[in-house]
């Protein structure tokens, strides 16, 4: 009797497992969940391009994952911006209209915010948005660049960065090719190239400033050369780095003093002594203000640089 | 250390990386959305260090948000200059340590007050010469308990119109909880309507709660002794008169609809005694508060941060329908969008460039984003937060509740502003931002909000999990579809 017991229990495990959806209909169930949840179809997609839509951003950034790690992904995603970026860039009618609802406007706002004019703004707009109708064509292709649109954050946010990187890559562009005479125009004199560059007096100095760099942290450099080589605010890198202000200021403060100490040992372990470790800081700094005091002489404006000549 | 900076300096440039391969907008978006997991954010950090190109793209890209924290900023390497002595010697790292101490044993010296065991020694010594005197009469008032947590502190408790506490003596502790609590609530009888009488407006429900918050924290932390605080504190009070108990009738403890807390229950005191219907107390109490097992500084909290009085949502307009795809994250709300729907152009879906108005001067001329009639300001969500803007220049962030949620959508028509967030937080303003309110979807409710579309008292709301929640009586009751 208790045997049989154990059998009818068995038989019953067997038929809730067996009433239990395969992983293969329970991924499709999820995806044509996710399918009707974003409005696809909407935008003149159906679910195989919607699943193909979904294999190619998985393909992109993790395209070794499984398939739960792979819908856990998707899940995470824009899904309904994403099909109005696939929607428009297919050409869809409802798409388009859709997005110049919800986005003309900010693009323009985008636009006027990074170049702050408003003409440049409007033009950079226009260059966007012929990039985003898709003006160029790969085998007989329309390429719209919202096909690249992978809506992992908001679109209102891709849009920014695609209107940002353009607008660096333009000027960039442009201050390579503004002419020699356009910039003697604007006061800019010219020297002849300096045979000794300037440099660190001590081979030793720049291998241990180059060891102390290595062993810090990326976020650590990228505070560094934010405000070293970018010349940002406290208050523009603490915006990057998602802290306040007086964060970075103190961490600097920390890096600075932790970076001086690793400098010094470093020196001392290239065979220096403490003191003259300090003197080849010092060193550096006396020459480092000779050369600014050259390319100051260097800038003078023109009415100098005359009186120079006639003496 | 100036040395070490310029040879810094020499060292980072040599050290970027001419032709890097740089993330894609969607990578680089998601980093400033901090969408990425640690590996992926680091990977970008690694190549923003040495990219100048992309810190200048992040830097640009990134949205403006108004700052809500001030704080004084040292540049590395300079000297603080013009800042006095004292205020030196108040953030020095001694006066820190000092401090620290000092509220360490202010907490502990607190803990020990308020224990629930020296809590209830209290209340026994109060309440026995209470039971022994005359049940009926009002008893001297409980100190340690404020007015409104002590009505709230018994949900369960059948409470009379006349407030006769039940004539239970037992050594138990529960029962003697149960005393207590009745004895205290019937002493909160009296105590309210001396504190309506000190109050130069009775039906402003806001004063009448800010007063008994004022004379509560007046009769816990600042009185010396329990014996010294009736004297000290009542000197230049007139008596409180007898409750008025035929007046004094106590709403059944039910859940009012549309403000329900999980796990909560509401009083509804008449704000007059007299009996004038201008006004309801409403009092929220939670099940932890039972058997006075939480601390009194949680029931300040609590009575604070729940709303005393819910505003019905003035009647929207049928002409002024919200415009779902309008309400999209990042995105301003107002008249303009609305101008945006009305000036769309039609050629620009012709498939042609040439023909397309949609960055003509007069689409941009009719596109300008207005504050709208009913409301003095924009609203939008960027990053996880709502902003608002009253000039489209400075945002500042609004903070519903002050519960920190990461909003996803906010839809504004009129006064009437709704906003959803991450785990299908829902909040609601019906007076332009003044106020808030937490609505509750249900308790099924998962995901982000995606979406919030307004029709008049019709709502229909969407979550990233494909949830679709309806209401059709301006979000009292929700209906999942």
């Amino acid at each position: 009797m208790e045997k049989c017991g154990l059998l009818a229990g068995k038989i019953g495990t067997i038929r809730i497992m067996s009433s239990r959806p395969s992983p293969v209909e329970s991924l499709n169930q999820t995806l044509r969940d996710l399918f009707a949840g974003c409005s696809a179809q909407k935008y003149g997609l159906e679910f195989q391009d919607f699943q193909q839509v979904l294999e190619r951003v998985a393909a992109k950034y993790i395209p070794t994952a499984s398939m739960p790690e792979k819908l856990r992904f998707w899940k995470e995603l824009r899904l309904e911006e994403l099909v109005l970026a696939r929607g428009c860039a297919r050409g869809d009618d409802a798409a388009w209209q859709d997005f110049l609802i919800r986005y003309r406007e900010k693009l323009y706002d985008i636009a006027r915010g990074i170049t702050k004019e408003d003409a440049s703004g409007r033009e950079l707009a226009d260059s966007i948005y012929g990039d985003l109708f898709g003006t160029s064509e790969r085998g007989g292709v329309r390429v719209s660049r919202l096909d690249f649109y992978m809506g992992r954050g908001s679109l209102e946010g891709w849009l920014r960065t695609v209107v940002a990187q353009e607008f660096v890559n333009r000027y960039r562009k442009k201050k390579r090719l503004v002419s020699l005479d356009e910039q003697e125009e604007d006061g800019v004199q010219f020297s002849a190239a300096d045979p000794n560059p300037p440099g660190p007096a001590d081979s030793r100095l720049s291998a241990a400033v180059d060891e102390a760099l290595g062993m810090l942290s990326a976020e650590d450099r990228l505070v560094l050369a934010s405000y070293f080589l970018d010349d940002r605010t406290l208050t523009e890198i603490g915006r990057v780095l998602r802290v306040h202000e007086s964060t970075i200021s103190r961490r600097l403060e920390k890096l600075l003093k932790g970076l001086r100490k690793q400098v010094l040992a470093g020196l001392m372990a290239r065979g220096m002594k403490r003191a003259q470790a300090e003197e080849a800081l010092e060193t550096d700094v006396r020459y480092v203000q000779l050369d600014v005091a050259r390319k100051l002489q260097e800038n003078r404006p023109a009415a100098f640089q005359q009186d120079k000549g006639s003496d | 250390m100036p040395e070490l900076s310029t040879l810094l300096r020499q060292r980072l440039r040599a050290t970027e990386d001419r032709n890097p391969q740089h993330p894609d907008p969607d990578t680089l978006n998601a980093y400033m959305e901090e969408l990425l997991s640690s590996g992926e954010r680091d990977q970008v950090l690694q190549h923003l260090s040495i990219c100048s190109q992309c810190r200048e793209v992040i830097s640009l890209a990134l949205p403006e948000v108004m700052p809500t924290v001030s704080a004084e900023v040292q540049t590395p390497g300079s000297t603080v200059t013009g800042i006095s002595p004292l205020r030196r010697w108040f953030t020095s790292p001694a006066f820190g340590l000092a401090g620290s101490l000092a509220a360490t044993i202010l907490g502990v010296a607190l803990l020990l007050h308020m224990s629930p065991g020296s809590h209830n020694r209290e209340a026994r010594q109060v309440q026995q010469p209470a039971q022994q005197a005359n049940l009926n009469a009002p008893p001297a008032t409980n100190e340690n308990t404020p007015s409104a947590a002590r009505v709230a502190a018994t949900p369960q408790a059948p409470l009379t119109a006349s407030g006769q506490p039940a004539p239970a003596a037992s050594n138990s502790p529960v029962q003697t909880a149960s005393i207590s609590n009745q004895d205290s609530a019937h002493s909160d009888r009296a105590a309210l309507p001396a504190a309506r009488k000190r109050t130069t407006t009775p039906t402003n429900v806001p004063v009448v709660i800010a007063d008994l918050r004022r004379d509560y924290i007046n009769k816990t932390f600042l009185a010396n002794s329990y014996e010294a605080r009736i004297p000290t504190l009542y000197r230049d009070l007139p008596q409180a008169p007898a409750p008025a108990q035929a007046n004094m009738t106590f709403a059944a403890p039910a859940v009012v609809a549309g403000n329900s807390f999980p796990g909560s229950s509401a009083f509804q005191i008449p704000a007059n005694p007299a009996g004038a219907n201008r006004g309801v107390l409403t009092l929220y109490s939670s099940e932890t508060v039972n058997g006075r097992s939480t601390t009194l500084l949680g029931k300040i909290v609590d009575l604070g941060k729940r709303p005393l009085t819910r505003r019905l949502a003035p009647p929207i307009p049928p002409s002024s329908l919200g415009k779902s795809a309008m309400f999209q994250p990042g995105m301003p709300v107002g008249q303009g969008s609305n101008d945006a729907v009305a000036a769309k152009p039609e050629a620009a879906m012709e498939g042609s460039l040439a023909g397309s108005q949609a960055f003509s001067s007069r689409a941009l001329g009719a596109s300008g984003v207005k504050p709208l009639g009913g409301s003095q300001y924009q609203w939008k969500v960027v990053q996880g937060k709502l902003l608002r803007s009253s000039d489209l220049s400075h945002w500042t962030e609004e903070n519903p509740r002050s519960e920190n949620l990461r909003f996803s959508v906010v839809s504004a028509n009129g006064s009437e502003i709704w906003a959803g967030g991450s785990d299908a937080a829902l909040v609601h303003s019906p007076d332009g931002g003044a106020t808030w309110e937490r609505v509750t979807l249900g308790a099924a409710a998962t995901g982000a909000i995606t979406s919030i579309e307004v029709a008049g008292q019709n709502l229909l709301v969407k979550s990233s999990s494909g949830q679709v929640w309806n209401s059709q009586d301006g979000g009292k009751s929700w209906v999942i579809e």
